[in-house]
């Protein structure tokens, strides 16, 4: 029986405008996934929504949620009238249940790297399914060869698929500096390989965009994580943040498998995933167009218990 | 050689003509067989004069060409209007002519196609059978970016993903038609066809009737009427043409269909989505629009959930479409089925959705992803073309390269590139393209390569018709490639019908009362901002060239000025942005002014050249207004608005001119006095008229304002010199000299200047207007009736400024509050356009930002 845990978080989204905002179309993803993709892999964990609200002030013209490609819950919401500021609650609890593997992860047999992208490629009549669909250039992933090149320093022919990320997401970790505020969204792998620092962003994007230049499937995850206060101090209200990592298709068997650049490990129950795509650009939290409104601050808390 | 070829070969130079008398080609002559004009040209031939055929289709030529021009009908090869790139389109004389039975094939084949692309976009974005099947490759789904995620799950109306696509057909050798290009995201051209059409059947009346081709205004009809029926409100929906703007290079032809099919013509910024239903900003506030067909790409539909960057689309749009509140035609999502590559695919996929055989071949491709097809088509590449499979990450798609022209070692350099990531290349086969007749204007024909496209649209119940025409497009010259960004022309298409024909106009039936308001088009707010400036910077160009003229007859003829009126004609010219500021405490010598003023008032072109200033940038104002109001001025009016800016371009010996250019100034005078004409006889009054003459009487009055508060700011300003100035500067020149045939006095002056309510630009005659105006404009006016009663005082004079009150001598204290009354005035104008803005631009001038939590 895995082991399991109860995750609480809560996000709170502050905007104030300058100016009053005519109107606004918004959109959150914010509601953890849930279902089928969700379930505890030999590798990764597992989890289940126990429950999810989402406040929204001022009172929304509209609100409607749909299910997009990625299996996401995306709330779309307008605002139709003049509104100076905006606060966006999501409360979510949610059961995390550990890897299926209770080993040694080197214990795990996974297949070798270069058979599973041969298996990605087309064949004619050969069923492709959707765990394929992280294989191609996104938004913010590039495939470049100076990327399969630094990715084969850890995956040489025939090595297992989990052995050599689990490698090269330590590597990204050892080379490149946690600096927060360093990069913006519109910062490029290509400028990250250069400076070697930012966020966990972008890491999650340079290893996504080394594994795609590969050959293989991989995907964007979003989420949060549990972070612990120094020893002997009270942990503090919001000071958390949301979180990005990688998943990868390491074949039918195994399924997927999470790595954490950002913090060189395996996610377990101290994770909780809200979205996954093919990289940031399909599941900010908070998107918006706001007609007028001047300049705006943002105030973002996140809460993990 | 048959009787019948002579007329038009004998006085043509034709290479090809001996390749016709062999009977082996290395391309088919749409012209002529082996030995004879192919029958539809044999009739087209002899139904024209037998006797002097050459210059008879010559003089039809240059009466063609200046029909395009005078039209206006253009074509946009870079986006940028300031450079004056939008060239005429190019469209020859003779026509393209489709014989019923090759018509058959071809119809069948383009509506079966688009049937099954119809189906493929209904599976991608549903159960995705073509990937779980294997019919398709990963990478021509997911891996393209024309693929869009958002889109999955959507419901259209009946199902119906594509309302309208189109499709590039070449002819090969043997005589076969072959799909080349799928045009599905927002296909262009079938304003151009139309457009063809009228121009081509009007030169060729008798044998256009004679010849039995059918007619294309029903196809457009259907297109309308099916968007309707999609929507929930069925006859009554509004349809609107959402365009990217004027600098797209189809510009035109969205303002031609707009305006042909009778539905508003939009940008993304006069859109709104309110309730996921989308709704134009107009002068009357939103109005709902029920369909929209579009002609932006996919990309910029939406910065909320697609290119955050785009300035072209609709916050909100994707959740409308998504929700049922708008029909999209097309819907976004369908550009990897314009990918070179699937047509590789198309023949199981047309077994696997419709359980049929292909009726239209595509041209033979190889996606070199797929390990065999690469192996087997790269031992070939001599015969072959290369194409990107997709775009690349910045959007962009490579050119075709043509393996015949690369040498040996391109060759392995494409071979070795390709390997390197095949996937992202296609092979297809290089097919030797037909080739069609065209006239060449100087007595003769010439053969050129030809692509035909053709267009289909729904039925809203999940068939297509074909509109029984297209657009035929050629090559440059004898070898070129067929592209109109290349320099090649395009055709009328013909199909015969081989009966006599329905004559069909594109009104359904007859209008009935009911219908004719409901028929208006409503003014949206953008069109009436820039009419309300259309009409400012009329009037303010009209201001300052009447002052321009002014200050060159008084420089000519007056050696030494006195500084007192050299002093008002600098300060009334540093106002309109002729010459520097005014400065009373270094004035400009006549000398100075004079340079000062030529400097300025050249519109410079090239590089980094300054904006212009002065008449030069209210004549560039009126042009760039011009462009956003295309599709609501007459095609007169936009061609005088675009072209006047162009005479004070800066000539290349402006810097050893020492004068100003009277003939440059009086061009610009017939320029602008034809504007005025269209613009108060000409247009409809509608609401958006009521804002260009809102405009112009605002200008006028600051105008009027301007002129007498510098007239009367220093003592002595007021002499003949100054009079006579601002009397000119009223155009009021000759009403003085008949009434009063004497020298410039105070009195007269003054009456013609604010009291006489019939000389056009007197203040009370103005006010009068503007109270006319505001009575009229739409929605509620009580703001700015307020605001402006005020001032107008129901059209009384304040107390102790009438004639008698301004005789001379006056007490100071009348020339006080004379000035203050101005001054008030003056600011109101100002007040008022604010307020104007505010009530009703405003909704259009908002930025929209995105912005992004974490």
């Amino acid at each position: 029986m895995p082991f399991s845990e109860r995750r609480k978080v809560t996000h709170v989204t502050d905007y104030d405008y300058q100016q009053p905002a005519e109107c606004a179309q918004q959109i959150c993803i914010l509601q953890p996934q849930e279902g089928e993709s969700m379930q505890a892999g030999p590798l990764r964990k597992g989890q289940k929504l126990v429950s999810h609200t989402l406040k929204i002030r001022p009172n929304p013209s509209t609100v409607q949620s749909n299910t997009d490609a990625f299996g996401n819950v995306v709330h779309h919401f307008e605002m139709n009238y003049p509104h100076d500021n905006l606060e966006v609650v999501s409360e979510s609890e949610v059961e995390v249940s550990n890897f299926l593997h209770t080993g040694p992860i080197d214990d795990l047999i996974s297949p070798s790297w270069n058979e599973l992208v041969d298996q990605l490629r087309y064949q004619a009549g050969q069923a492709i399914s959707d765990d394929y669909q992280f294989r191609f250039e996104s938004k913010h992933v590039p495939v470049l060869d100076s990327l399969r090149d630094y990715g084969s320093l850890d995956f040489w022919p025939g090595r297992q698929v989990v052995h050599a990320g689990q490698a090269l997401m330590q590597r990204i970790f050892r080379e490149f500096n946690y600096q927060s505020g360093s990069t913006t969204i519109h910062t490029t792998v290509e400028e990250v390989m250069q400076s070697r620092e930012g966020v966990c962003q972008d890491f999650a994007h340079v290893m996504l965009a080394v594994l795609r230049s590969l050959g293989l499937s991989a995907r964007y995850v979003s989420g949060y994580m549990l972070t612990e206060p120094p020893p002997g101090q009270p942990k503090l209200l919001g000071a958390d943040a949301s979180h990005a990592w990688v998943s990868l298709w390491c074949g039918p068997d195994v399924g997927w498998v999470d790595f954490d650049p950002t913090n060189n490990q395996l996610p377990d129950t101290r994770y909780v995933t809200v979205a996954i795509g093919r990289d940031y650009a399909d599941v900010p939290p908070m998107r918006g167009v706001v007609h007028g409104g001047g300049e705006h601050t943002l105030k973002v808390a996140v809460t993990v218990f | 050689m048959s009787a019948n070829l002579n007329p038009i070969l004998a006085n043509a130079s034709i290479p090809w003509q001996q390749s016709i008398l062999k009977g082996t080609s290395a391309y088919y002559s749409e012209l002529a067989g082996a030995d004879a004009l192919r029958p539809a040209w044999a009739e087209f031939v002899n139904r024209l004069p037998a006797t002097g055929l050459g210059e008879y289709l010559d003089s039809k030529k240059t009466a063609l060409a200046k029909q395009i021009r005078d039209n206006g009908i253009t074509y946009n090869v870079y986006a940028d209007h300031a450079q004056g790139t939008s060239r005429p389109w190019s469209l020859d004389l003779l026509p393209f002519i489709i014989d019923k039975a090759d018509w058959a094939v071809l119809q069948a084949g383009v509506a079966q196609r688009a049937q099954l692309l119809n189906a493929m976009m209904g599976d991608v974005y549903g159960p995705r059978e073509l990937l779980s099947k294997g019919l398709l490759p990963a990478d021509l789904v997911y891996g393209h970016s024309g693929y869009l995620p958002q889109m999955q799950d959507m419901q259209p109306a009946n199902k119906v993903w594509l309302h309208m696509v189109a499709f590039d057909l070449g002819r090969s050798p043997d005589g076969k038609w072959w799909v080349i290009t799928h045009r599905i995201q927002a296909p262009s051209g079938l304003g151009y066809a139309l457009e063809n059409r009228l121009s081509i059947s009007r030169s060729f009346t008798r044998n256009f009737r004679d010849m039995q081709i059918q007619h294309l205004a029903g196809f457009y009809r259907d297109y309308i009427d099916a968007i309707r029926r999609l929507s929930p409100k069925g006859d009554n929906a509004r349809i609107a043409l959402l365009t990217p703007g004027p600098y797209n290079e189809t510009y035109f032809e969205h303002t031609y269909l707009a305006r042909y099919l009778g539905i508003s013509l939009v940008e993304g910024n006069d859109l709104t989505v309110r309730n996921n239903k989308v709704f134009l900003k107009t002068v009357n506030g939103l109005e709902p629009i029920d369909g929209l067909i579009r002609r932006t790409d996919d990309q910029w539909l939406d910065p909320l959930e697609l290119r955050e960057d785009s300035q072209l689309g609709v916050p909100g749009l994707m959740q409308s479409i998504r929700t049922g509140g708008v029909v999209m035609a097309n819907m976004p999502g369908a550009g990897w089925l314009e990918s070179p590559a699937i047509h590789g695919f198309m023949p199981g996929l047309g077994k696997h959705y419709l359980n049929e055989e292909l009726l239209l071949p595509s041209v033979p491709s190889w996606w070199c992803g797929e390990s065999p097809a690469w192996a087997q088509a790269s031992e070939r590449l001599n015969n072959l073309v290369i194409k990107s499979t997709g775009p690349n990450r910045r959007g962009k798609t490579m050119d075709s390269i043509m393996g015949s022209e690369l040498d040996e070692i391109e060759k392995r350099a494409w071979l070795s590139k390709i390997s390197q990531r095949p996937s992202q290349y296609t092979l297809q086969e290089l097919i030797p393209l037909s080739r069609v007749p065209i006239w060449n204007g100087t007595g003769g024909i010439e053969e050129r390569a030809m692509m035909l496209r053709l267009f289909a649209v729904t039925d809203g119940q999940g068939n297509y018709t074909v509109m029984p025409g297209g657009l035929t497009r050629v090559a440059g010259d004898q070898h070129g490639i067929v592209s109109m960004q290349k320099g090649g022309t395009s055709l009328d298409t013909w199909v015969r019908s081989g009966e006599p024909v329905e004559r069909t106009t594109n009104l359904k039936e007859k209008l009935q009362a009911k219908d004719l308001q409901a028929l208006r088009r409503p003014v949206s707010s953008r069109a009436a901002e820039h009419l309300f400036w259309l009409g400012r910077y009329t009037e303010r160009a009209s201001f300052s060239l009447r002052l321009l003229m002014r200050t060159q007859l008084l420089l000519n003829e007056e050696e030494y000025l006195d500084h007192t009126t050299l002093g008002l004609l600098h300060e009334l010219c540093g106002k309109q942005g002729i010459s520097d500021e005014f400065d009373a405490a270094e004035p400009k010598t006549q000398d100075e002014l004079e340079a000062n003023i030529l400097e300025r008032l050249w519109y410079k072109t090239g590089f980094d050249a300054p904006p212009a200033e002065g008449l030069a940038g209210q004549l560039n104002g009126l042009a760039s207004v011009a462009g956003q109001l295309r599709e609501r001025l007459s095609s007169g009016h936009w061609r005088l608005l675009n072209d006047c800016a162009k005479v004070l371009i800066e000539p290349e010996h402006a810097r050893f001119q020492r004068a100003l250019p009277t003939a440059s100034l009086e061009q610009v005078q017939l320029y602008l006095l034809a504007m005025h004409g269209e613009q108060s006889d000409h247009m409809t009054r509608d609401n958006g008229w009521r804002f260009l003459q809102l405009g112009r009487q605002l200008e006028r009055l600051c105008g009027a304002c301007d002129c007498l508060l510098s007239l009367t700011s220093m003592p002595g300003r007021a002499g003949e010199h100054g009079l006579a100035l601002a009397i000119a500067l009223a155009d009021s020149t000759i009403t003085y000299r008949s009434r009063y045939q004497h020298r410039f006095e105070w009195l007269p002056t003054l009456d013609l200047l604010i009291f006489d309510e019939d000389a056009p630009y007197a203040i009370r005659r103005i006010l009068y207007k503007l109270d006319i105006v505001i009575d009229r404009l739409p929605g509620d006016t009580s703001q700015l009736r307020q605001l402006f009663d005020v001032v107008y005082q129901g059209g009384e004079m304040p107390e102790g400024l009438s004639l008698e009150g301004l005789q001379p001598p006056f007490p100071a204290e009348t020339g006080r509050k004379l000035r203050a009354w101005l001054q008030e005035l003056l600011d109101t104008a100002y007040k008022v356009s604010d307020l104007v803005g505010a009530q009703y631009f405003r909704l259009a001038e908002l930025p929209d930002q995105v912005i992004q939590g974490r």
